[in-house]
């Protein structure tokens, strides 16, 4: 398997995710964009604090 | 908007330059692989693309740090910002006060100071003491030791004595920082004590003293230890006051005190036969059956006449003299003439009451006549 392919699959499917587009691989599963809103977070300690948004890519398995 | 498989190898093909063939069979083979490892259980890393694992029956993938981060770029960067002030979970639970919880805490690291430096105060300063003691019990016992050892070498060395010289010079240090450390102890312990109680102190051991001294003084007088210088004190007071009224009546005819003060009692014996008062006494004595043997006032009585009386006047003439004692008589007073020779000078001294000790002269001098009173001294009769 070349190297190359293998490079230029992983930026394929981070550009298109980065666009918010969903990637479908056949036979594996979907590459998906999701964003995470800010979110109020308590730790242990007693520390409250705010946590910034995210921008995460999921991948949900197909079947 | 789904990128479906032929969209998928379109990019790809776009991206790799390879042939459209070329890029089927390798996304097929990169599916396959991860089909397989995904069946054996095992896990298929994609170098710079992530990780595919088998979890709870799922196929799971984790994104590498640098795919996260490439897809996260728009907040990459913001981290967690610390909330101050109450706010609440989801679920309701409340949320400590920050800032109570810091000055718990601050409570905490002063009371924490405050116990560990007390006792490292109470701790070090034993430890010194203590220290200082093992130098002191130690010290002794090597100057002992050489000391020991000039005593069976006498006079082969003297560098010896020198050696058991030092080791005591150098116990005394010792033995003065202990003593100033124990008086820094005891400055500290009795600090507080010594500003409360010193004053108090200090005014109650004065006061005592003057008590003491007081009651001392007043035994002392009492017991009669100063009567004997009485006698002599008494008479030269009271002659040192006559100077005021020889000088006041411009009488020049009364004595200098001063030489009668100096032999005032060389008179007395010298008056003992002296024929003018023994008449004026016997005249006078046989109507003072009823009033006491000692008096200031009424008649003279003979029988007083081993006690004092009060000279006022003191007189070379005798004619004055006896006027003096007649207008005392008129108003009531024992008045008697005592002659006394004084360098050769004869001088008639009046005087008025007979008392049997100095102190009941002393304390009829208040009730003489007031000319009299701060101008007379007191003197023996015979």
């Amino acid at each position: 398997m070349d190297k190359n392919f293998i490079k230029a699959f992983s930026e394929v499917i981070r550009e298109e995710v980065a666009s918010k587009n969903e990637v479908q691989l056949e036979g594996v599963g979907r590459f998906q964009f999701k964003h995470k809103k800010q979110f109020q977070k308590q730790y242990d300690n007693g520390r409250v604090v705010m946590m910034p948004p995210k921008d995460t890519i999921t991948f949900v398995p197909e079947n | 908007m789904t990128i479906d498989k032929e969209q998928l190898i379109s990019l790809l093909v776009d991206k790799t330059g390879l042939e459209r063939d070329q890029v089927e069979n390798q996304l097929q083979e990169l599916v396959n692989r991860i089909q397989q490892a995904a069946e054996e259980g095992k896990t298929f890393e994609v170098e710079g693309f992530g990780t595919f694992s088998m979890q709870e029956g799922e196929l799971h993938f984790e994104p590498t740090d640098t795919l996260e981060t490439e897809i996260n770029n728009k907040y990459a960067g913001m981290k967690p910002i610390e909330l101050i002030g109450a706010f609440k979970e989801p679920d309701g639970e409340e949320i400590p006060d920050m800032d109570k919880q810091q000055q718990g805490n601050e409570d905490r690291v002063w009371a924490f100071d405050q116990d560990a430096i007390e006792p490292d105060e109470t701790v070090e300063e034993p430890v010194a003491e203590t220290a200082d003691e093992e130098e002191q019990d130690d010290e002794p016992e090597q100057v002992a030791a050489e000391e020991d050892q000039p005593d069976e070498d006498i006079g082969k060395d003297s560098e010896i004595d020198v050696d058991a010289d030092q080791p005591e010079e150098a116990l005394e240090e010792p033995q003065e920082t202990t003593s100033e450390d124990e008086n820094k102890q005891l400055e500290k312990v009795t600090a507080s004590a010594e500003d409360e109680t010193d004053p108090i102190g200090r005014f109650l051991v004065a006061a005592l003293v003057v008590i003491a001294l007081g009651l001392a003084g007043f035994l002392i007088y009492d017991s009669g230890l100063l009567s004997g210088s009485k006698h002599s004190s008494q008479p030269k007071t009271s002659q040192q006051m006559t100077d005021v009224p020889s000088q006041t009546t411009g009488d020049t005819e009364e004595e200098s005190p001063s030489k009668e003060a100096s032999d005032s009692d060389k008179q007395n014996e010298n008056t003992d036969s002296e024929p003018e008062q023994e008449l004026e006494v016997t005249k006078q004595g046989g109507s003072d059956a009823q009033q006491p043997i000692y008096g200031l006032r009424g008649t003279l009585n003979d029988k007083a006449n081993d006690g004092y009386t009060i000279v006022v006047h003191s007189l070379r003439v005798k004619d004055k003299a006896e006027k003096r004692k007649q207008g005392l008589q008129e108003a009531g007073f024992r008045a008697l003439i005592n002659k006394a020779s004084v360098d050769e000078t004869t001088y008639y001294r009046v005087g008025i009451g007979q008392f049997e000790t100095v102190t009941a002269a002393q304390q009829a001098v208040s009730r003489i006549p007031e000319e009299y009173r701060d101008n007379n001294f007191i003197k023996r009769i015979k």
